[in-house]
Parts: structure tokens; C-alpha cells; sequence
């Protein structure tokens, strides 16, 4: 047991709270230890200080003032609950002395006036919006496919997207069309299973993925993916893992975070990808395809181009009499090989990043809890998900349309206003009248 | 609990307030105290322990008695202290991971200087003021610790479940808070002494 240890545990061992064991471990340290007896007996003092220290009175008024706060509070909860316990019963004797009085018949026959226009209101108001969101759904598939239409006119050698996102709605589904340079088209349904389609050796074309991957469990898939990296021939080229939020109390529990960048055989790119999709649940993927053939056969011809002059001038220079031209010719030619030496460069990066595709992965974990909702069967959840935006837009619908109907019965609320007064005093009147037949009544 | 103190709470939760100060006679002084050695002064004590046994009261109906009585007033009312004061903000903490800057120099709190407390030297009511403002600077905590623990005599278990700590987060956290006191005593008596 070393000083730092035995420190820690003094204060327990004051109290008598220690462990048998520790005890006696503890005594027999003190007994050696000059520093840590002192530090025990430093300890000791403070516990005896603070025994001093006595406790203070309560002021003298504290009782008072508790007692009225005490009563305040208690009179409040009572007060409100027994206050509308009268003022119902005074309502419900009103309302049954009054049931008959013709008076309050015409109030009631207007108020009931009153709702039914704003109902039938309602209705007339609600109809349009149903019908705007459904053309706006209609205009959205049309400007998907107008896109896509756009997509097909450009010229061959351009970067093409497939973006598929799997909370899609059912407007985006047909505009969902996977445009990859060789023009083969794919429709969503059938992108489950991505495949390449025609596998040709003569484009230079640089595959790159980038997956967004929700998992139960990070290190496992973590590993899985490592491993197959590693078996089909390629390596990681960047890890970045972190904690989400880190639970001091529960480490095991944190959730972690991590993107990979892993390099692949471009071969092997299909198969790999599908792979890791499998590991989690795909929230979101892009391929990119970029085809890099006309820059790659342009920087090969330039560099034959160089080579050529790189040639003549040596030819030049074997022809060269003085020290005059030969050093021009060296100028010339140093910068030539530079110029050789560039393109080389870039046509070896092409290289690389043409045979080894690029995944892009980004993991993140999530509890079990999560995922037990997508083990309920897919079908009834996707309704139910249905369902429920569908009555979400449809409250939103009749919150606005309530807005409105409000706004366009201004006019009527306005005149009631500027009634209001003449109303009041009518009001006051008849309810003179009332009580006294109330009174007359008991 | 007693059977008196369970008619007595009984009866309070109907509202009657006078069975309610009965219940709580025993432990306003403790609650008292404990907030003013939170705290540091009567005035803020005075109020704290009177709002934490208002809402004592307040929340009866939510007490099912299968705890002590007493631990879930005592409970509520350091609760109650800890809120109000970080919403004043009185704290004056003290980070025990920062050196500590005196004229001699700055030393960290690791080492420990064998210095002997000279608590013969100080008159006990000068002490009573240093102590409470050693106490004063401890972080939240170890303070709730240290004022249930040595000013109040509790048990390790009884501060356990007042403070929903483990037993483990309780020795751990005395030890500390004794630790720090010990050094900011020191550092209270170096200022007096030279005075």
C-alpha cells in the first residue's frame, strides 16, 4: 500500500467505516509512516473543529413567519379548489331555473347559428389546400424528371450522381433515376443491389462511395470492415472515431461515432460496398463515378509530345558548338523534363486513385432501443408512419384554415365590437331581470 | 417512522397545517442549520430553509412513506439550497486542480506541506469565522458532504440516501472535501496569524 492509497482511505478509517482488512493494514502503515501519521493526525483536527463548531439558533420570528407562509400556501390549494366548486353549483342552479326562459333559448339557438356557419365555413376553406399540396406533389415529380432529362443532354465525360435516400417520400421515388456514364438506367426498386454494369478496361474512371451507416454495435462493425478491407486487397487510408457523448458512469454505454476512409480495388468496389451496407442500416449513400479518360489520354499525349522534344534537343545538343548554345539548350531541356516530370506526377495519382476506389464511411452507433422499432414488421410501421404524417398535415391544414376563416371573419368581429356596449347594456338589463326572478323563485 | 409521525403526516396532507409544524419541529433546526452552513449567512438560511419546507409541504402528496420521513426532508432541503444557490451564484469555489497562489509562491494541492494546524493559537470565536469560510469555499460536492457528515453527525447510510449517492461517491467525496478543508484552513490561519 503506498502513501497515496492510505490517504485516501484515512477519512473512512476516522469514521470507522473502513473495511476490517484495511484496518489493520492501515494501522500498521501509520505506524511506519511519519509523513502520512501526520497527515492522519492533521485529519483528526479537522473533524475536531468542525465537532466544535456549534449549531446556530433559529431566529426568533422564523416560526412566525413559517406559520403564515405555511397558511397562505395551505389557504391557496384550498381556497381555489372550493371556489369552483360554488361557482359550478351557482352555474348548474342558473342553468336549470333558466332552462325554460326564452330569453336564454334565443342565445343559445344564436350560438348554435353561430357554429354552424363557422362549420360550413370551414369545410369550403379546407377543400382547397388538400387539393394545392397534391399539385405541388405532382410539380415536384415533374421537376425531378425535367432534371434528369437535363442529365441525359450534357456531354458524356461528366460526374454522375446516384443519390438514394432511404426516409424517401413517395414523390421523390420516381424521380429517382441512377444515371451512371455508361447510360444505363436503374430505377430505386431495382438499386437495392448495386452492380456495375458494364465492366470495361478502357476508361479511366475514378470510383468513390461515401455510405452514412446507423450500427448497434460500433467496434464490431468497425472491425468487420477493417478486416475486409484488408482481405480484398486494399487499405485504410483515415480513421476518425470519437465518442458521441461520453457517460463517465457507464463507459460501456457511450455511443461512439467514427468515419473510415478505406481504399478498395476498383473491381471490387461493387462488392464491397453492398457488403458494408449490410453491416447497419444505410441512412444515406452517394457513388460518385468521375471519368477522368479524356484529361488521362490528354496528359499521356503531352507527355509523348515532351519526350519527342526532350528528344530533339538532345539531338541539338549533340550538334551544339559552343558553351553559348549548349547552355540554352540546357535551359530548354531541364525545363521540358520539369513540364515531363508534372504530368508523370498527375498520371500517377490518376493511377492510384483509378485502381484503389475510395469508401467513405460513417458510422454511427445507436441503441438497441432504436432498432427494436425497425424489427417491427416494415410494413405496418411504414403506414403507421403514414398515417401519422398524413393526420400531422392534416391538423396543420386545419390550424391554418382555422387562421383564416379568423382572419376573413374579422369584418363580422369587428361589427360586434363596435355592437358590443349596446349589447352589454341590453345584456345587463335582462340579467337584472333574471335574478330577481331567480330570487322570486327561492 | 413512528405511528405519530405517520398520522401526523397523514393529517398534513389534508392541509391541516398545525400537524405539519409538529411533524417538521424536530428537524426545522437541523434544516436550518444545515442551510446556513451552506450558505454562510442567516438571512439567505432563513429563506432557503423556509421555501425548502414550504415545498416539503407543497409535495406531501408525493411522499409514499417508504422511506424515512426524515431523509426525504432532508433530501428536499438540500436540494432546495443547491438550486437557490446556483441560481444566486454565491459560490466562491475552489478548483482543487489549480495551484493555489499565495505570496510565498504557488503550490499544488497534491503536496502537502507537514505543517502542524495550530489550532491552539486561535480564539474560538475568530475560529468559528474561519471555519465557516473554509467551509464556504468548498466546492458544492464536498461542502454538502462535509456539513452533513461532520456538522450534523449523520451516518454514512443516512447521507447516502439523502443525497442519492452510492455509499462509495460518499467516503470518496468526505475524504476529499476533509482533504481540501484541511489545506484551506491552513491557508485561513496563515492570513490570521500574520494579521
Amino acid at each position: 500500500m503506498n502513501c497515496q492509497e492510505i490517504r485516501g482511505l484515512l477519512s473512512s478509517y476516522i469514521d470507522d467505516v473502513i473495511e476490517y482488512e484495511m484496518k489493520e493494514k492501515i494501522q500498521n502503515h501509520l505506524e511506519k509512516c511519519e509523513s502520512c501519521k501526520q497527515e492522519y493526525e492533521d485529519l483528526v483536527t479537522v473533524t475536531k473543529i468542525l465537532a466544535d463548531v456549534s449549531m446556530v439558533q433559529l431566529p426568533e420570528d422564523f416560526r412566525e413567519e413559517l406559520h403564515s407562509k405555511l397558511i397562505e400556501c395551505s389557504l391557496e390549494t384550498d381556497d381555489s379548489e372550493s371556489q369552483e366548486i360554488i361557482h359550478f353549483k351557482t352555474k348548474l342552479k342558473k342553468f336549470k331555473k333558466n332552462m325554460f326562459n326564452w330569453k336564454t333559448m334565443s342565445w343559445v339557438a344564436a350560438t348554435v347559428l353561430i357554429m354552424l356557419i363557422s362549420v360550413v365555413g370551414l369545410r369550403n376553406f379546407t377543400q382547397f389546400p388538400i387539393r394545392f399540396s397534391s399539385q405541388n406533389q405532382l410539380n415536384e415529380v415533374l421537376d425531378g424528371e425535367d432534371v434528369n432529362y437535363k442529365m441525359v443532354s450534357e456531354a458524356p465525360a461528366v460526374e454522375s450522381r446516384a443519390f438514394t435516400g432511404v426516409n424517401n417520400d413517395q414523390a421523390l421515388k420516381t424521380a429517382q433515376i441512377d444515371m451512371t456514364e455508361r447510360g444505363v438506367e436503374n430505377n430505386f426498386e431495382e438499386q437495392r443491389k448495386l452492380e456495375p454494369s458494364k465492366t470495361n478496361t478502357d476508361r479511366e474512371v475514378i470510383l468513390s462511395g461515401y455510405m452514412q451507416l446507423d450500427v448497434e454495435d460500433f467496434d464490431i462493425v468497425q472491425e468487420k470492415i477493417v478486416n475486409l478491407t484488408i482481405l480484398q486487397g486494399g487499405y485504410i487510408e483515415n480513421s476518425h472515431i470519437g465518442f458521441k457523448y461520453y457517460d463517465k458512469q457507464k463507459p460501456e454505454d457511450s455511443l461512439k461515432t467514427g468515419n473510415l476512409i478505406i481504399r478498395i480495388p476498383e473491381e471490387l468496389f461493387y462488392d464491397t460496398f453492398n457488403e458494408i451496407k449490410n453491416m447497419g442500416v444505410v441512412i444515406n449513400q452517394i457513388i460518385n463515378s468521375k471519368d477522368i479518360t479524356k484529361d488521362y489520354r490528354d496528359t499521356i499525349n503531352e507527355i509523348e509530345n515532351l519526350k519527342v522534344r526532350e528528344k530533339r534537343l538532345r539531338d541539338i545538343m549533340d550538334k551544339a558548338k559552343n558553351v553559348k548554345e549548349i547552355i540554352e539548350v540546357e535551359r530548354e531541356l531541364s525545363r521540358v523534363r520539369g513540364e515531363i516530370n508534372r504530368y508523370t506526377v498527375n498520371i500517377k495519382k490518376w493511377d492510384n486513385l483509378v485502381s484503389l476506389s475510395t469508401i467513405e464511411i460513417f458510422l454511427n452507433e445507436v441503441d438497441i432501443k432504436d432498432n427494436n422499432i425497425k424489427a417491427i414488421d416494415e410494413n405496418i410501421w411504414q403506414k403507421a408512419k403514414r398515417g401519422f404524417i398524413k393526420t400531422t398535415n392534416n391538423m396543420i391544414n386545419a390550424i391554418e384554415n382555422l387562421f383564416v376563416s379568423f382572419v376573413s371573419l374579422l369584418p363580422i368581429l369587428v361589427s360586434l365590437v363596435i355592437l358590443a356596449p349596446i349589447l352589454i347594456y341590453l345584456y345587463k338589463k335582462f340579467i337584472k331581470t333574471l335574478i330577481k326572478k331567480i330570487f322570486r323563485r327561492e | 417512522m413512528t405511528d405519530v409521525e405517520k398520522k401526523l403526516i397523514e393529517k398534513s396532507k389534508n392541509g391541516d397545517v398545525e400537524s405539519f409544524e409538529k411533524l417538521i419541529e424536530k428537524y426545522q433546526a437541523i434544516a436550518f442549520n444545515i442551510a446556513y452552513r451552506m450558505v454562510g449567512n442567516i438571512e439567505d438560511a432563513r429563506d432557503m430553509a423556509q421555501e425548502a419546507i414550504i415545498k416539503v409541504y407543497r409535495s406531501l402528496k408525493k411522499f409514499r412513506g417508504d422511506s424515512n420521513f426524515s431523509t426525504w426532508f432532508y433530501r428536499i432541503v438540500i436540494n432546495n439550497c443547491i438550486d437557490m444557490i446556483r441560481i444566486n451564484n454565491k459560490f466562491q469555489t475552489f478548483s482543487i486542480d489549480k495551484s493555489i497562489i499565495t505570496e510565498e509562491g504557488s503550490y499544488c494541492f497534491e503536496m502537502t506541506d507537514n505543517k502542524n494546524l495550530p489550532d491552539e493559537i486561535v480564539v474560538k470565536k475568530e475560529r468559528k469565522e474561519i471555519v465557516q469560510g473554509a467551509i464556504k469555499q468548498l466546492p458544492e460536492k464536498y461542502r454538502i458532504m462535509i456539513v452533513l457528515r461532520d456538522l450534523q453527525d449523520f451516518t454514512y447510510g443516512e447521507i447516502s440516501e439523502i443525497t442519492e449517492c452510492p455509499v462509495r461517491t460518499v467516503k470518496s467525496r468526505i475524504s476529499r472535501g476533509r482533504l481540501l478543508l484541511k489545506e484551506l484552513l491552513k491557508k485561513e490561519m496563515e492570513f490570521y496569524v500574520e494579521k
